[in-house]
């Protein structure tokens, strides 16, 4: 796995390209994937709760699409025959972008795996969260939800609060 | 939940939304019917413009000549020569033949092409949506699971044969789509991702169900043959607009009139495919699975508030909000009462079915009198040569059912085919929304005077109806315009009178049906019943709708020679009218009584008895009652059965 030391870009850091690189290396480790999991599970929590039991089934087969290098855009067409149109899923916005972010988190700290999050130091945690997580809207445009880029503000700040929250960064800024 | 699992008791009696057959059958039928009438109806229209003057003079000289020629009552001709006026009538016959002929080649050629090409676009629709979607088959090999399972659910639901599967990429979506007999069912993912979240959760699974709910209510194809006739007619229609001679008023309003008529089937269209998916979702409640169908469907209340509201565009989308599908899965009260959208477009589609149907109904109406006017020229030289006193009562006999009750016929069979249409759109509405009255309790008799509100607006939808279709015979845009709120007042009332009759042998001879089974016969006989009514009640409102037309060809003007044609018209339209309309009532006062007190009598001598316990029981009304004897629902049929309810009610239950 090619990594990244703290602060330098990547190479193909482009706005269309972001997060695309590092996303199926950063999910081929276990304890990434299920990092993510438990994230997406926490925002889910926050901006969606009633997701929670009927989207669980999608999620890890939107993680192993996110794996592939993929993104499922919401399929929100109004054609005949469908199941219908309002059928907008929250958890097909969140997979990608958490898994993006943390991708090019750890890319930019150099570090393959998320556990390294918990190691860094908190300042720089939230220092990387603050200037990265204006991408993720990046990732809810190539989603094309409609619900998602509604509520992106919410979305970015539930994932921004779990992340932190992930990484303790938010704990022990509490004095 | 596997077609097998056991399924929990139902909190309530649900109404069951399959006790009817769904109007929006009927509804996808009449929107077909008309594109076939409006593309015959252009047709003529052309026709009319490319006449060859020379076989109108032709036939106009024959006429002419046979006037002159000999008296119109063969009975009163010599018998030798009645050979002769006969030959000269058939003369008349054979050469007005051939220009009805030569009249009818545009409209064959406009309906064969219609058929053509909608045939064409309904046969290549599944090779359309498989290019789109980039489908492939999907196999028990990579989804072994979701291929079984889905297969049982058909065989368990009665699709025969089963639906193929296949899918394309995506997530958390389906598509019914295909041939009768041949539909598809298209799930979005990859195999394995189905087969995972397929043991995941129920969520896959509910929107595999919905789609094979369409299926199993014959959806797919009943779409896709209505798109694909009205696609093909607005390709014909926009040849037809190009082509109008001159670029004047005429070819204006002839284009506004198109586009409105487009629009108008789009609205059609859309508004059956919202009612559609209700249905679907109501056959998987059916199946057991309302409850996963339910809180998917509550999901996009997750959305929160600030949605934008798209009231604007909801007569365009073709699927209903989600919260809507939930609330009407919560209560199928909705699917039936009489909405002021279904009374409105059954009158449009009413309307333009009737404005493309005086001239196709007058063709067939000569197709019909033809053979019979053959038939009495040829008996009329047999008849001649009886003696005086048969001669006479035969000849009058056989000229009165040979020449005008051929047409008549016709013409009454035009008006009940018109009448079958409207009685399962608006007519078995009613007849559901008094079933659910029963139901509810509801046994008020004042309920019968709000039927005169959808009897307004399907008056109303009819006269949009006539102002749509171009070059219609019926347009309000003439000289007579101001007598239409009197026609539109006593259609009305006609309609409104229909209406309660429905309403009323729905309540007879459906509210006391006491059995578990669906009571298909009775139904049928309460369906005939209102289709014969209502075309006692057509006939009035055509014959004066016509009249209207007489200030249009100055015919009055003619016919009466000397007076002033406006005080002739209005004289002879209130006098029409007014006793076209009086003799409508009588007419309806005569066959709803005799028919209602049919069934009243027949009733009255049944023995009746509860479905669960044989409970003997007095002829009554029976639907929304239980059993003295066992405390079961004494007309199961109307209501969904404890094991079918549990989706649905156990939904509602939990939420």
């Amino acid at each position: 796995v090619r990594t990244w030391s703290a602060g330098e870009r990547h190479p193909r850091f482009a706005e269309e390209e972001w997060g695309k690189m590092q996303t199926s290396q950063f999910l081929a480790l276990p304890e990434n994937r299920a990092a993510v999991a438990e994230i997406v599970r926490h925002v889910l929590a926050q901006v969606a709760p009633d997701e929670i039991d009927a989207t669980a089934e999608f999620l890890e087969p939107l993680l192993d699409v996110a794996a592939a290098d993929g993104l499922l855009p919401v399929d929100s067409s109004d054609e005949a025959g469908r199941f219908g149109s309002g059928l907008d899923l929250m958890i097909q916005v969140l997979v990608p972008a958490v898994s993006a972010l943390l991708a090019n988190l750890l890319a930019t700290l150099g570090q393959p795996a998320v556990t390294a999050l918990r190691e860094a130091r908190r300042d720089e945690i939230r220092d990387l969260i603050a200037t990265q997580a204006s991408a993720i809207f990046v990732v809810i445009r190539r989603t094309r939800s409609r619900r998602g880029r509604r509520r992106s503000v919410e979305i970015v700040a539930a994932i921004t609060n779990a992340i932190e929250a992930y990484a303790g960064a938010r704990a022990e800024r509490r004095p | 939940v596997s077609p097998e699992a056991p399924l929990p008791p139902a909190a309530s009696p649900q109404l069951d939304p399959f006790a009817f057959p769904p109007e929006t059958r009927g509804r996808f039928q009449m929107l077909m019917l008309a594109a076939v009438l409006v593309a015959a109806h252009v047709g003529l229209t052309i026709s009319a413009w490319t006449q060859d003057p020379r076989m109108v003079g032709n036939m106009r000289r024959v006429m002419e000549e046979s006037r002159q020629k000999g008296p119109h009552n063969l009975a009163e001709v010599d018998p030798a020569h009645t050979a002769a006026v006969s030959d000269l009538n058939l003369r008349f016959f054979r050469q007005s033949g051939r220009l009805f002929l030569v009249w009818l080649l545009p409209p064959a050629v406009m309906v064969s092409l219609l058929g053509a090409g909608a045939a064409l676009l309904y046969r290549l629709h599944p090779h359309r949506v498989r290019r789109r979607q980039g489908t492939r088959p999907l196999t028990a090999e990579r989804a072994p699971r979701v291929v079984a399972e889905l297969q049982l659910w058909a065989a368990r639901c009665g699709i025969s044969p089963p639906p193929a599967l296949e899918w394309c990429p995506g997530m958390a979506q389906g598509m019914a789509f295909g041939l009768k007999r041949r539909q598809v069912l298209l799930l979005h993912g990859s195999p394995e991702a189905i087969e995972r979240t397929w043991s995941g959760g129920d969520t896959s699974r509910v929107i595999a169900l919905h789609e094979l709910g369409h299926i199993a209510n014959g959806d797919a194809h009943e779409r896709e043959g209505a798109r694909a006739i009205w696609l093909t007619l607005i390709g014909l229609m926009l040849l037809f607009v190009a082509f109008l001679p001159g670029r004047g008023r005429l070819a204006w309003i002839t284009s506004l009139q198109c586009a409105a008529l487009l629009a108008f089937v789009w609205m059609t269209w859309t508004g059956l495919l919202r009612v559609r998916e209700t249905y679907a979702d109501w056959r998987v409640a059916s199946w057991g699975m309302g409850a996963p169908l339910q809180r998917l469907l509550r999901l996009e209340e997750a959305a929160g508030p600030g949605r934008p509201s798209r009231r604007w565009s909801w007569p365009w989308q073709l699927h209903p909000p989600l919260h809507r599908r939930a609330a009407v899965l919560k209560d199928a009260g909705a699917l039936f009462r009489v909405s002021a959208d279904l009374s409105l477009l059954t009158g449009i589609q009413l309307g333009v079915v009737a404005a493309s149907l005086p001239i196709v109904a007058g063709v067939l109406m000569f197709l019909g009198a033809l053979p019979a006017g053959l038939l009495y020229l040829v008996i009329m030289p047999h008849i001649a040569a009886l003696p005086a006193a048969l001669k006479m009562p035969l000849a009058v006999t056989s000229a009165l059912i040979l020449n005008l009750g051929a047409s008549l016929l016709m013409a009454t069979l035009v008006l009940l085919g018109l009448s079958f249409l409207v009685t399962n759109t608006l007519g078995l509405q009613v007849q559901r929304e008094a079933i659910a009255d029963l139901a509810a309790g509801r046994h008020s008799r004042w309920r019968y005077l709000p039927l005169w509100r959808p009897a307004a607006i399907v008056a109303l939808g009819t006269e949009i109806g006539f102002l749509i279709v171009p070059m219609s015979m019926f347009s309000p845009l003439f000289p007579a315009w101001p007598a239409v709120p009197l026609w539109l007042a006593g259609f009305t009332c006609l309609i409104w009178l229909w209406l309660i009759y429905v309403r009323a042998m729905a309540r007879l001879a459906l509210g006391t049906q006491a059995r578990a089974a669906n009571p298909r016969l009775p139904r049928r006989l309460v369906n005939l019943a209102s289709a014969a009514v209502l075309t006692v009640l057509f006939w009035p409102a055509a014959v004066a709708r016509f009249t209207l037309l007489f200030t249009n060809t100055g015919l009055l003007g003619s016919v009466f020679a000397g007076h002033n044609p406006r005080r002739v018209f209005v004289f002879v339209f209130f006098i029409t009218t007014f006793v076209l309309f009086g003799l409508a009532v009588a007419l309806f006062t005569l066959c709803a009584g005799a028919s209602l007190a049919a069934v009243g009598l027949s009733l009255a001598k049944r023995r009746s008895h509860c479905p669960t316990c044989s409970h003997a029981l007095r002829p009554r009304l029976v639907v929304g009652r239980t059993c003295p004897g066992c405390d079961e629902p004494l007309a199961r049929w109307v209501f969904l059965s404890g094991e079918k309810a549990a989706g649905g009610a156990q939904s509602c239950a939990t939420k």
